[in-house]
């Protein structure tokens, strides 16, 4: 992660911090990221860091949301895009797409998105099942979390999202292997 | 403290399967019909120090029947019990049972039934020794773990309590022996003095046990020192404070006097002198460091005794300091033991910074002027580089015999569920490779001799009805041929039945009904996913799951398995492994933008074709001309399905790789560099790729991929192409 990541993040953390009123069940930090006009969360816990966009190096014969493996200091890590892995149009990559770089049970993987949003402390009583819409999507979704959005702009009337917290387990390129045996 | 213990336990445990090798090797060595003193004595030595460590831990179960079974090799070692095949069959069903107790001392499995098998030991020692030993053994071997319990929580309590003040006085402390009086007319061969460390009772060896087994040697507890003893108030009820001084009888040799201070803690002071002496009560500062406070407050050290002296001024046989939990002292300094114990992870992050020191070396030569390459600096540098690198290595090279070490056992029990007798040769069992090759080999080495007695070699009436020897013969032999090593399991059983692997290959679906297949792609059927041709599913092999998951195993190792099958003779599985899983001695070629490694071990020539220099045969395949031969050549864009590179042939390098297939032509767009690259494997973080051996990070940072020739040119030439595992989703 480079400096202006790092400045990035922290000023997120503090915002955040601010954001957040005293709730007594158990908080977790989730990272917010937007994929397309969606907005999906991880946990915070599992984010190793945030990269910019960079050409991975391709694989032959893998499946075509397996991007490629890039370095991340002297692992060799593979890269998901994210929108394909969910079946979706590839995103278009612009200067705001970057790499989610995640441990998922002890392996490593990154993720394309189009953008981080935001970090943001929510109880866990707060997240509701995802409900059973569609099926390539449930699979992957752990619970919906509403979050109120810091405004854009000046104006202070906070608006509430839904965000659709992932279940990383599900995402690992490594689990097809298991589904195909 | 208990951290301590369980880290000690921890080394325990290695020592057992330390222990457990050399033991069974050197049974089977007696099996094999060598029964020297040497080999019965290594043997006995490694069940002894089992037991040692057992008792010190608490592991009756263990120790009792280490206890019996050392007690029939102690007779056989002695002489008074022949070493005849029979003995020797059931010394190494024995050790099964022995390694099964190091496995549930471990919490691995459950404690075995060792009934029938002690019955067994028992009566041999009967038979052999008369009633003397075996009554010793039956007596012995329950008492001992009880008796262990008590000292644990009770044992210096009254000792303390009640002789305060008798300090002198050996007599109250005779009650740790048989109660008899000292056997004056039995003239004590050594003296020996006893200072345990002060930590004995919290490293888990047991002063007790010591003494119980010097008496049981013949040894007799003459005094005690309890100078060292503090007030009751400052006392560490876990401490040990005495000092004992034993008389052995001179028929009792210095080794075995020796073994009984295996597992004592270090630092503790002992003393073996020879000749007749009388106790010794004192005990000076110098020689029992542990005590010297004590010592200040309590005048015992000037007391001298007349007679410590003399057992000193014997000079043939000055006083051993022997550092106990460690081989003897004597044993030191025949064949110094210098080794240490040194974390795997540890050497493992050592080969990787040597890698990266390599990559680096290379780069730096890469980037400094044709003048400065030539001053003397990086060459040397470069040789030091690579010196380190094999030092490096050979620190990580283990003998193969590691993962054989287990075969014996394993072919036992199989000889015993499938009713076959099978004879085990093996052959280059001082074959070193990398320690991480070992570790995978193991259950593909399983699998193969499993297959190889459930379904190569027949029933012995099957055999002599074919006119074999009732014997079935399975060799396991290791070879290094130059970077690779070669592993056969070889059996001289019917051979794959060609015919009905084919049908059942068909009726599974996994080729078509009309494939015509040649012997050896028939062969290699049997490593097919989901192939299985047993009848019966047997609980040895037969669940479809053995040879397929063999190869997959073999191949994630950049290796590959080859199968030589004449029907009636047998069959011979050949597993091709690289030494090392580590480092790579690569050629970097680019293509279509990218990077690429070949191993170049593969690398035969490389050519830039001439014009018509390639010819094109029948659909989509082409050969190269290379003097007068024609090579198959295969584009690399094709079997990697990259758009095809926009550039003439010619500007283009065609490598000549060796594979089994025979020489293949690669064709890249050029050549880059020749590099050693450090393998960084896939299913890290991935999952194995076929036609990929792995990965590696460029000095730019960069990642190359690098090709796993035979998996590529086989899926190439493939006629069903294989399925890529990574396309499965």
């Amino acid at each position: 992660m480079n400096a202006t990541d790092t400045a990035d993040l922290n000023t997120m953390t503090a915002a955040s911090v601010q954001a957040t009123e005293a709730v007594d069940d158990a908080e977790r930090k989730i990272v917010t990221f937007l994929l397309g006009k969606q907005t999906f969360g991880i946990d915070m816990s599992a984010l190793i860091e945030i990269r910019e966009w960079e050409d991975p190096t391709p694989l032959p014969s893998v499946p075509a949301y397996i991007k490629g493996v890039t370095n991340l200091r002297g692992h060799v890590v593979p890269v998901v895009g994210l929108a394909e892995r969910l079946g979706w149009e590839p995103s278009v990559l612009h200067a705001r797409s970057c790499i989610l770089v995640v441990n998922i049970g002890g392996k490593h993987a990154g993720f394309l998105v189009d953008e981080v949003a935001d970090i943001v402390s929510v109880a866990d009583s707060a997240i509701q099942p995802a409900p059973e819409v569609e099926v390539t999507e449930t699979s992957v979704i752990r619970g919906l979390v509403e979050i109120g959005q810091r405004s854009q702009d000046s104006s202070d009337n906070k608006h509430q999202i839904m965000v659709s917290l992932l279940d990383l387990e599900k995402l690992s390129p490594t689990r097809h292997l298991d589904l195909a045996a | 403290m208990s951290d301590d213990l369980d880290d000690i336990q921890a080394i325990f445990f290695e020592e057992c399967n330390e222990g457990l090798a050399t033991a069974e090797a050197g049974l089977s060595t007696m099996a094999d019909g060598d029964t020297s003193a040497d080999v019965i004595a290594g043997v006995f030595r490694a069940v002894h120090s089992i037991k040692g460590g057992a008792g010190a831990f608490g592991h009756e179960a263990l120790q009792s029947f280490s206890h019996i079974f050392e007690n029939l090799l102690d007779e056989v070692r002695a002489g008074r019990i022949e070493p005849t095949a029979h003995i020797c069959k059931n010394m190494l069903l024995a050790f099964d049972v022995l390694s099964d107790h190091v496995q549930a001392a471990q919490g691995f499995a459950p404690v075995p039934d060792d009934a029938a098998m002690l019955a067994t030991l028992e009566a041999l020692l009967v038979e052999g020794a008369g009633d003397a030993h075996a009554e010793d053994a039956a007596t012995l071997a329950p008492s001992a773990p009880a008796a262990e319990g008590e000292a644990d929580e009770f044992g210096f309590m009254p000792v303390v309590v009640d002789i305060e003040d008798l300090d002198q006085d050996p007599d109250p402390f005779m009650d740790l022996g048989d109660g008899e009086a000292p056997r004056a007319a039995e003239a004590a061969g050594w003296s020996i003095r006893f200072a345990p460390s002060r930590e004995a009772m919290a490293n888990g060896s047991e002063p007790l046990l010591v003494l119980r087994e010097l008496e049981r040697m013949g040894g007799e507890v003459v005094g005690v020192e309890t100078g060292s003893l503090p007030s009751l108030r400052e006392m560490d009820p876990e401490g040990a404070y005495f000092a004992w001084s034993i008389e052995m009888p001179a028929s009792v040799t210095r080794s075995d006097i020796e073994e009984a201070f295996d597992f004592v803690a270090p630092d503790s002071v002992v003393d073996i002198a020879e000749g007749v002496a009388a106790p010794s009560q004192d005990s000076t500062p110098a020689e029992q460091p542990e005590a010297a406070p004590e010592a200040d407050a309590q005048p015992v050290s000037t007391a001298s005794s007349p007679n410590a002296p003399a057992a000193e001024d014997k000079p043939s046989e000055p006083p051993v300091k022997a550092v106990p939990a460690a081989p003897p002292a004597e044993a030191k300094a025949i064949e110094p033991p210098q080794n240490i114990r040194v974390d795997v992870s540890k050497l493992d992050m050592l080969l990787n910074l040597v890698g990266e020191l390599v990559i680096r070396n290379s780069i730096l030569a890469d980037r400094l002027s044709s003048a400065d390459q030539q001053r003397v600096e990086l060459p040397e540098l470069a040789r030091l580089t690579r010196e380190i690198q094999d030092n490096v290595m050979a620190l990580r090279a283990q003998p193969i015999r590691q993962a054989f070490s287990r075969v014996p056992r394993m072919l036992r029990e199989l000889c015993a569920a499938t009713n076959k007798d099978v004879a085990l040769e093996m052959s280059g069992e001082a074959t070193e490779v990398d320690k991480s090759v070992i570790e995978k080999i193991g259950e593909p080495l399983t699998h193969m001799i499993r297959n190889a007695v459930d379904h190569g070699i027949e029933s012995a009436q099957e055999r002599i009805e074919k006119g074999k020897p009732a014997q079935g013969n399975l060799r396991l032999s290791a070879e290094q041929r130059g970077a690779r090593i070669f592993l056969r399991v070889a059996d001289d059983g019917r051979g794959i039945d060609r015919e009905r692997v084919l049908a059942k290959a068909v009726e599974k679906g996994i080729v078509a009904a009309d494939a015509t297949l040649s012997d050896e792609e028939i062969d290699n059927l049997i490593c097919a996913p989901g192939f299985s041709t047993a009848e019966t599913i047997s609980s040895i092999s037969g669940r479809g799951v053995g040879m397929d998951v063999v190869r997959s195993n073999v191949e994630a190792l950049g290796g590959r398995i080859e199968i030589t099958s004449v029907p009636g003779k047998g069959t011979t599985f050949t597993m091709i492994l690289p030494l090392t899983l580590a480092i790579l001695d690569g050629m970097v070629v680019r293509l279509c933008g990218q990077r690429y490694v070949l191993p170049l071990s593969n690398v035969v020539e490389t050519v830039q074709p001439e014009p018509g220099q390639m010819r094109p045969v029948a659909n989509s395949s082409e050969v190269i001309d290379m003097r007068g031969t024609y090579v198959p050549v295969k584009r690399l864009s094709e079997l990697f399905q990259l758009p095809p590179a926009d550039r003439e042939d010619e500007d283009s390098v065609v490598i000549i790789v060796e594979t089994d297939a025979g020489n293949v032509g690669l064709m890249v767009d050029t050549i880059e560099d020749r590099r050693e690259v450090v393998i960084k494997s896939l299913d890290q973080n991935l999952y194995p790729i076929r036609g990929l051996g792995g990965a590696t990070i460029l000095g730019d940072g960069s990642i190359a991929l690098i090709l796993d020739i035979e998996a590529l040119v086989a899926s190439a030439n493939s006629p069903n192409k294989f399925v890529l595992k990574g396309m499965a989703a």
